[in-house]
């Protein structure tokens, strides 16, 4: 064995490089404060390996890259630990390299002779970053996707390169296949090499001048092996152990897939940057972002670069010390903003918070119903936020200063909810996400699925299309609400002049449930309306509220037939119900429909449907219900909420099945060319996404 | 070696010559031991944190089997019906359709081979034979009573046993496949088989 190594030390002198490596002189004795280099070094280590074996499961286009990360982070044995060992790993490097600056320019470490050996450090530090930034849009989530296109849309104010730099980076115009295939490269191939070749002159140089030892010396002289390596080596291990009980207990994150076509309200960078993106908020203009976004920042690097020059004095020293403080904690100050501002609502207890905007709140409730009632006769319109304080502040004798605080404070405290909606929001298309990729993903990849998906994109859909009349809230009140628009039509009455129009539909959410139904023939319920007419919610109004159907036959018969039926009555009321309801085969009453059918509930309800003669008449004088009644005075009972009915229906209410003609108030037919879908304010797809996710039919994991 | 230069303004040059080996060998010997036990430590764990998904295809345990509509719980393929092979003793060819599944991908149903069925009785299940050639994975074809491969002239009778063992390029008999029927549905575990050898092993 001897031999061998004497051969292989006589032929590679590999002794020699040990012992150089090893027996580093350290004068003063090892030191704790030494060994952010080598942590340093022992992160790149480890990103190296990580970042490799992650690449052997990596697939970078836009049809396979959420989708392969997806398949590590779930399906892979041990994915998910190594994912989150290079996700934090990355974010604590981060964080050593402001520790190891920090150091470097305390310890005075970048004065001659190793200004070269401080330059190189800071190129390192550029290339660490640019290593975060390209590996944070890799997984083609939601999340890295929108905050990446803050990064190139900056690089593209820089300028006379900025529209060819920013295309260059990008791949093309549009993120897409090449923008991961570039970043992929960047990401494990020229940056790592760079920063190798790199981080090999800085650390010969390192061995040339040899370490900066801290003044004044406390120990004798030693040498880097092994005291110096051990407490190196305790350093890397608490490195190391943070990161993996990160990774064990604080998964890393997978957002939804990256939709293009889904703008994302969350969109963040990850928190190193986020210093930098507070310190945007501040600039304006195209002038302004040109300033903040790459003049300052490039100053403070020139600063740095310089700090050998000007540290060259003691008093050039202390204000290159002074100056990182400032720049670090400048930093950490515009996180902390950052943070600040976008959570702060979550601190504040909701009480306190009520309490507090209580009189912001009544100006602003005054304000709007003023405008309501008024339109363009009231004193508010056409003036400014900060006139209509004052207008107020003066009406109700209170102080306009107070006001405007208040109502800024109440902004931010706004913009923090909705911050924090966005986030939850993400975080529920996320899991969603994954619940559907767990099925298989087809070859069209991840977005396919979630664009197919109901429960993610009813709602959109509803809000976009359907919300301005319906809501869909649940009895608690969560759900989609929209404020509704005031909308002014011709008076007929008074010709020239305009009248209000109210809107408000039935609220949709349950429709053709039981409890829907329940309440629809439900003598209170069925023409509730709005009676204040300053605030119309659909809440107060839930069916037939602000529609012509509000004083028409059905809420009559409901109000004068149904009031006082006996308990036979009522029996035969709630078959029918069970009838009407298992009409629509909805998947929330599988169980229930069953049952009834099982026990002959829905028999005798058919027949009560068909034959019972309430004191206004039977349901089949104006339905029809299968073979029953005729079409043309009112909506088809038969199948009644079922996945085709409610299709025809949305697609043309005014059709004979349905409100016929004139009977249909206000509401558009919006597929009724089937011949010519081009005309169609839906597509066929569209409407079915709307109908399931009405009818809460959609894909459930198995335990759901 | 070279020397570690001394000439940084701060970095004088030490006064106290290095710790003398002998001065304090135990404690040395044990930090020089706690570091190198440090060291491996922390170069092995990310090492073996990737070696472990390297080998997730290794420990893999397959989910269970085919999506395709009309599978049976135990992954067998719907592949024909009875009333679709009606002549008893008649041997007819069907492709076996299902879906695929690629590590994230799913792929929607395909063909992905085909099998002959045989019915021997109208009370038994039909016998069924993959179509691929246990020499060498040509397709099998069926000429009349024979089944032959086009690729080195195999030939078998129709109950699937070689024509002439001694002198047939396959080294087995055609690969039966198991059947079930269910009602006037015939379901198939289609399986594949290693090519070239004598005994019967699934790829
Ligand atoms: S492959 Fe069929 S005989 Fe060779």
């Amino acid at each position: 064995m001897n031999k061998l190594l004497a051969w292989l030390d006589d032929r590679t002198g590999y002794r020699g490089l040990m012992h150089e490596a090893l027996y580093e002189r350290i004068p003063g004795g090892a030191r704790w404060r030494y060994v952010w280099g080598s942590s340093l070094v022992f992160c790149f280590f480890v990103q190296v390996v990580t970042g490799i074996f992650l690449w052997m499961a990596y697939s970078p286009s836009a049809q396979t890259a959420w989708e392969s990360v997806y398949y590590i982070e779930f399906e892979m044995d041990g994915g998910s630990l190594l994912r989150g060992i290079h996700h934090y790993t990355a974010q604590l490097m981060v964080v050593l390299l402001a520790l190891h600056l920090l150091q470097v320019v305390i310890d005075g470490a970048y004065r001659a002779p190793r200004e070269i050996n401080f330059w190189l450090g800071l190129v390192l530090m550029k290339i660490v970053l640019g290593l975060a930034l390209t590996g944070y849009l890799l997984p083609w989530d939601q999340k890295g996707y929108w905050a990446t296109q803050v990064a190139t849309k900056i690089a593209g104010i820089v300028p006379l390169v900025g529209p060819w730099l920013q295309q260059a980076i990008v791949g093309g115009k549009e993120y897409g296949h090449h923008t991961l295939t570039r970043f992929f490269a960047l990401h494990a191939g020229v940056l790592p090499g760079l920063l190798v070749a790199v981080l090999a002159l800085h650390l010969a140089l390192f061995r040339k001048h040899g370490l900066k030892a801290k003044e004044p010396l406390r120990k004798p002289e030693t040498t880097f092996w092994p005291e110096q390596v051990l407490r190196d080596g305790v350093a890397c291990l608490a490195v190391l152990v943070t990161v993996v009980l990160l990774s064990i207990f604080a998964r890393a994150e997978l957002g939804a897939p990256a939709d293009p076509a889904d703008s994302y309200d969350a969109a963040r960078p990850e928190w190193y940057f986020l210093f930098l993106f507070q310190f945007l908020k501040f600039f304006h203009g195209e002038t302004g972002e040109l300033i903040g976004a790459i003049v300052v920042p490039g100053a403070v690097m020139l600063l740095l670069f310089l700090m050998p020059f000007i540290g060259r004095s003691q008093v050039g020293h202390w204000a290159n010390v002074l100056f990182i403080f400032l720049v670090l904690g400048g930093a950490a100050l515009l996180t902390g903003m950052a943070i600040y501002e976008d959570h702060h609502a979550a601190w504040t207890n909701a009480d306190a918070a009520t309490e507090k905007f209580a009189d912001v709140r009544k100006m602003l409730d005054t304000i709007e119903a003023d405008l309501r009632k008024n339109g363009g006769k009231s004193i508010y319109s056409g003036k400014s936020e900060a006139e209509r304080i004052d207008i107020y502040a003066q009406a109700t004798k209170s102080s306009a200063e107070q006001l405007a605080i208040d109502h800024y404070k109440y902004q931010a405290y706004r913009k923090s909810q909705d911050h924090i909606a966005a986030n939850e929001l993400a975080e529920g298309n996320a899991q969603r996400s994954h619940e559907l990729a767990a099925t298989g993903i087809p070859p069209h990849g991840a977005l396919k699925l979630v664009h197919d998906d109901p429960k993610l994109q009813g709602p959109r859909l509803f809000a976009k299309h359907c919300a301005s009349c319906h809501d869909h809230v649940d009895e608690e009140g969560n759900g989609i609400r929209e404020p509704r628009p005031l909308a002014y039509v011709p008076d007929a009455e008074n010709p020239g002049q305009q009248k209000l129009d109210p809107r408000g539909a039935p609220n949709l959410y349950g429709f053709a449930t039981r409890k829907w139904l329940a309440g629809l023939l439900d003598p209170k319920r069925i023409a509730a309306a709005h009676e204040d007419k300053e605030k119309w919610l659909v809440a107060d109004a839930p069916y037939f509220g602000n529609t012509t159907h509000r004083d028409g036959d059905m809420a009559g018969f409901v109000r004068d037939s149904l009031s006082e039926l006996d308990a036979e009555g009522k029996a035969t009321l709630e078959k029918v119900i069970a009838a009407l309801s298992a009409e629509a085969a909805l998947p929330a009453h599988k169980e229930l429909d069953a049952a009834a059918a099982k026990d002959g509930t829905l028999e005798a309800g058919r027949t009560a449907i068909a034959e019972h003669a309430w004191e206004g008449g039977a349901c089949i004088d104006c339905h029809k219900f299968h073979d029953n009644g005729d079409l043309g005075m009112a909506p088809e009972l038969t199948g009644y909420g079922s996945r085709q009915w409610l299709i025809d229906f949305i697609g043309n209410p005014a059709h004979a099945r349905f409100y016929e003609g004139d009977k249909n108030d206000r509401m558009p037919a919006f597929a009724a060319d089937a011949g010519n879908p081009a005309n169609n304010l839906l597509t066929r797809h569209e409407l079915e996404l709307i109908v399931d996710w009405l009818r809460g039919d959609w894909y459930r994991p198995l335990g759901d | 070696m070279s020397k570690p230069s001394n000439t940084g303004p701060a970095n004088k040059p030490a006064s106290t010559p290095p710790t003398k080996p002998n001065a304090g060998e135990d404690r040395r010997g044990f930090v020089a031991i706690a570091a190198g036990a440090i060291g491996a430590i922390v170069a092995a764990v990310p090492v073996l944190a990737g070696l472990r998904v390297f080998a997730d295809p290794l420990t893999r345990t397959p989910k269970k089997k085919s999506t395709t509509d009309g599978a049976l719980e135990n992954g067998m393929i719907r592949v024909a019906t009875l009333d679709a092979m009606p002549e008893i003793g008649k041997v007819y060819r069907f492709p076996v359709v299902a879906t695929r599944e690629d590590k994230w991908s799913r792929y929607d149903a395909h063909p992905i081979g085909t099998v002959f069925l045989r019915r021997t009785s109208a009370a038994e299940r039909p016998v069924a034979f993959t179509s691929v050639c246990p020499h060498l994975g040509c397709s099998v074809d069926i000429k009349g009573d024979v089944y032959k491969c086009p690729c080195h002239n195999s030939t078998w009778t129709i109950e699937g046993e070689r024509i002439n063992p001694e002198s047939c390029p396959s080294p087995r008999d055609l690969d039966e496949l198991e059947v079930e029927v269910k009602g006037n549905d015939v379901f198939i575990a289609y399986k594949r088989f290693r090519g070239g050898i004598e005994e019967q092993i699934e790829e």
